[in-house]
């Protein structure tokens, strides 16, 4: 008797062709990154086949806890600040009718696709002595004489926060446009004010949500190659300018290597403590 | 048109069992009901006909022929779905001719019929228009000549009404009768409305949890449901707990005679159900001195309702609530009575219906 | 709390605004200096920029890429989205996450693994390396997409079709592809944008040989500040909010981004 499903999808074969592409394209790549990082270095800009962890080793350094620091430092700054504009961004925008909230979602989508070298070039401009507010302030008489603020710690954490708050929106919209809205409501209605509503019944709902939002949003700073250079002074260089630097200008592949496993290594934890945080929450 | 019949069918969906030993024979160019709360299985028997699940076990035949082997798109058949599943990428009478293009039809007889499907369920010029500009009895009638463009041999209907509102639900199902009948196709519909099979069926099919309480046709169904569940199920009854007490009932002090009893399984002590329509239940005036004759208990009003058509009365005897519905155009024969009345309740032996456990 | 509402939602507006404004700004200089407000008000260096061949050519490069990347992105994220449509099991959960996971890592370790996977096969510095790179990179919301698209798919569609007498195929071509396409438009739009402006893949893979422009005005930014840079800016901002104007006005984005969580469990 041929048998008729009663699910229709389909086979097999899409599956396995994007396994078989994704895993060429996406996943050996890594697997060569992983080798690559145990190889050894020849002054002179090649490497040779050997398994030593000596690239490794160099983590444990000055030089390296000097980067980490700046790194985590920097990235989780931006993030804290992304996550406190972003929440109350998206709580707003999700009490607004349907067109406020597509014209927003259209601003903020944009800048999240809009190229960093882009956005890095622009604030460039605005911490400009001569376009920028250095040079309004003057004009104001709030300042002397006009000044850059780039490159500087401020203007990279304004950057990166920046870009920071549309990846954050992107997270919590969902869960806050979700929350019924006589949740809210009826604790206004049992006395409590606006913002005590927010706090009290709100934030304790999509806690989950937030957890996520702000480590999604620091991985994703800590990927951010083009702001800290454009912005940055050479000391305010996170691990992905130093993954680059070491790639492709000091021509030290297995090192660059090493440190992007360490830098997969952390963000894989950090999406697995997500995925536990909210199989514990839910 | 053909004989459609369900041989022993078993469907199971992991450890839960859809469909248990079901068998049916609906006869050419009738309109069979399958009623039942949701989840007892009906829409599973309607899918295995449709070819869209396979049984476990067991065989549907349409003229005698093991349909097992057709896939869906080969069985010839036409279904209505509860959600009426209509293509939103395509209009109205896109819809309607989907099947006729998929099978290979010419362009004017596509034409023709699609104007003849809209003729018949009276939207003669919606055939531009898209699903989403369509009201919910609108899609309802499209969606039935969707079902019906290719005249299939069977047709299905999957809870057909139940998007709509009251009003338009009982207007559809008039029209979804006649238009059986005129067509003279055999019909299978499910359906958890009880007045909706009483309306469309030449049989019903009731079902719970994967079995077949009862068939029969619509009014057998209702003056003699076979169990206890039937009863409950379709229409309103009076279900009493009482105590055999080997040749009739006992409800209280109060004896019921029972004029057919099937189960003689039953012992002295068992507790039994009697079961009577509200309809049959009869009020009398408790005068002076009169006394409860057999069948009749003291009881006191205690919920008067007047909805226009219907005028029910519950009495309290016996520690049990009572329903009885009359209509007010028979004046004559009623009392007047208020709440905290005192009435005779009367419940005829003859229409009184046992159930043991 | 609405003035509290309307002033912060007013700040954000500005914050988000101001770069953009202020990189169409100067670009509209009269003289060849970074100041804004802008003096003068020129379309210059929209001629000049229209003119110099290497900027065109970083233009066309820029347009090769992005077409290019977001086909092969549109056809894994059909493939991936269409196997992991309506399966629950282990196999469907792990193909969702390598589709997932591209957005996820920070882009500068995919632009190392990229960089050295093609120097060691061959075609580092080649165009079809970043296109198949980016394409594999960009995979992750045309998949969200086209499965949001096959999710919204009423079962009994598909039933009603199967009953019509629609045989397998027929299903895919007459019901499931042409619910679909919308989806799949905008997924393929997204990948474009988003390839068009990506700057540290390109960068790595053939930021010696064929220069995209955001790769392009970077390496322009070393040698100075011309408004050059800053009409190529506004073209691919205006690229870029077109483009999700696009999406916008055509799907429905608050819809697209509020399924967004429950195809990421």
């Amino acid at each position: 008797m041929k048998k008729t499903d009663s699910e229709f999808r389909s086979g097999p074969i899409p599956g396995v062709f994007a396994t078989v592409a994704l895993g060429l394209f996406f996943f050996v790549p890594f697997a060569i990154m992983l080798t690559f990082s145990f190889y050894h270095k020849i002054p002179g800009g090649l490497y040779e086949p050997a398994f030593e962890v000596d690239n490794y080793l160099r983590f444990i350094s000055p030089f390296f806890t000097q980067i980490l620091l700046i790194s985590t430092g920097l990235c989780s700054l931006a993030s804290i600040l992304a996550l406190f504009i972003g929440f109350i961004l998206t709580y707003f925008m999700s009490r607004m009718n349907k067109r406020g909230r597509t014209l927003w979602l259209i601003l903020l989508v944009s800048l999240l696709s809009l190229s960093e070298v882009i956005i890095g070039f622009s604030w460039s401009i605005l911490f400009s002595r001569t376009a920028g507010i250095g040079g309004w302030m003057y004009t104001l008489g709030l300042l002397d004489a006009p000044r850059a603020f780039a490159p500087g710690f401020g203007a990279l954490l304004t950057a990166l926060t920046f870009i920071c708050v549309p990846f954050i929106v992107l997270v919590m919209f969902p869960p806050l446009t979700r929350l019924p809205k006589e949740w809210v409501e009826s604790a206004r209605m049992l006395g409590a004010t606006p913002l005590r509503a927010v706090i009290t019944v709100v934030v304790p709902s999509v806690r989950p949500a937030l957890i996520a939002a702000f480590i999604l949003a620091f991985i994703y700073s800590l990927g951010s190659y083009v702001l800290p250079i454009m912005l940055g002074k050479p000391r305010h260089w996170t691990i992905s300018v130093h993954i680059t630097d070491q790639a492709l200008y000091q021509a030290n592949i297995p090192f660059a290597s090493a440190l992007s496993v360490f830098l997969i290594v952390t963000a894989l934890s950090l999406i697995a403590l997500i995925s536990k945080l909210q199989n514990r929450f839910t | 048109m053909p004989r459609l019949q369900i041989e022993g069918v078993n469907k199971h969906f992991g450890s839960f069992t859809a469909l248990n030993d079901i068998w049916l024979d609906i006869p050419a160019g009738k309109l069979l009901c399958l009623l039942g709360p949701s989840g007892c299985g009906k829409t599973t028997i309607l899918r295995i006909i449709a070819g869209l699940e396979s049984p476990d076990s067991g065989k549907v035949l349409l003229d005698g022929n093991d349909l097992a082997i057709l896939p869906p798109h080969r069985r010839d058949i036409g279904m209505v779905f509860q959600s009426h599943a209509l293509f939103p990428h395509l209009s109205v009478a896109e819809n309607i001719s989907y099947g006729l293009r998929i099978t290979g039809i010419s362009k004017s007889e596509r034409l023709e019929r699609v104007d003849e499907l809209l003729e018949t369920i009276r939207l003669p010029d919606a055939g531009g228009k898209r699903i989403n500009q369509l009201s919910g009895g609108e899609l309802q009638r499209v969606s039935i000549a969707r079902a019906l463009a290719r005249q299939p041999r069977i047709f299905l209907l999957d809870e057909p009404t139940s998007a709509l509102d009251a009003n338009l639900r009982e207007t559809m199902q008039i029209e979804l009768r006649r238009l059986q009948q005129s067509l003279n196709i055999t019909t299978v519909v499910v359906t958890h409305d009880q007045s909706e099979a009483m309306t469309l069926a030449d049989l019903i099919v009731v079902m719970q949890a994967g079995t077949i309480e009862q068939i029969g046709p619509p009014m057998e169904i209702y003056e003699k449901p076979r169990t206890e569940f039937v009863a409950n199920f379709i229409g309103a009854t009076n279900m009493l707990n009482c105590l055999w007490d080997g040749n009739c009932a006992v409800l209280g002090n109060n004896k019921l005679n029972i004029k057919s009893i099937a189960d003689s399984s039953l012992t002295r002590g068992d507790p039994v159900k009697v079961s009577i329509r509200p309809e049959r239940v009869e009020l009398l005036a408790a005068n002076r001195g009169r006394k409860p004759d057999s069948n009749q208990l003291t009881g006191t009003v205690e919920f008067v309702r007047n909805i226009g058509n219907l005028v029910e009365i519950h009495t309290r005897c016996e520690n049990t609530s009572i329903a009885h519905t009359y209509s007010p155009q028979n004046l004559s024969t009623e009392l007047n009575l208020r709440e905290g009345d005192a009435v005779i309740v009367h419940l005829p032996a003859e229409h009184c219906l046992l159930y043991s456990k | 709390m609405f003035r509290i509402r309307n002033i912060f939602l007013g700040l954000i507006l500005i914050i988000f605004v101001a770069p953009i404004v202020v990189v169409v700004g100067v670009s509209f200089n009269a003289r060849k200096q970074l100041l804004f407000p802008p003096q003068g008000f020129s379309f210059r260096w929209y001629s000049e920029a229209a003119l110099e061949s290497d900027w065109l050519s970083a233009v066309g490069t820029s347009f090769i890429l992005a077409l290019g990347a977001a086909s092969v992105a549109l056809v894994l994220a059909f493939l991936l989205a269409l196997y992991c449509w309506r399966r629950l099991g282990w196999q469907s959960r792990i193909l969702r996450g390598m589709g997932l996971l591209p957005f996820m890592l920070p882009p500068v370790v995919s632009a190392l693994g990229f960089l050295v996977f093609w120097s060691s096969i061959g075609g580092y510095g080649q165009l079809y390396a970043a296109v198949i790179s980016h394409g594999v990179f960009l995979v992750t919301l045309p998949m969200v997409m086209i499965l949001i698209g096959l999710d919204s798919i009423d079962r009994n569609l598909i039933d009603a079709a199967r009953v019509c007498g629609a045989g397998r195929s027929e299903v895919y071509l007459t019901v499931i592809l042409p619910i679909v396409r919308p989806f799949m438009i905008f997924g393929f739009f997204f990948a474009f944008v988003l390839s068009f402006n990506e700057y540290i893949i390109s960068f790595m893979l053939i930021g010696f040989t064929h220069e995209t422009l955001p790769v392009k005005i970077f390496n322009s930014l070393r040698y100075g500040y011309t408004p050059v840079m800053a009409v190529v800016s506004t073209f691919i901002v205006l690229l870029t909010v077109g483009g999700m104007g696009l999406i916008a006005r055509f799907g429905d984005l608050p819809r697209l981004f509020g399924a967004w969580e429950t195809v990421e469990k």
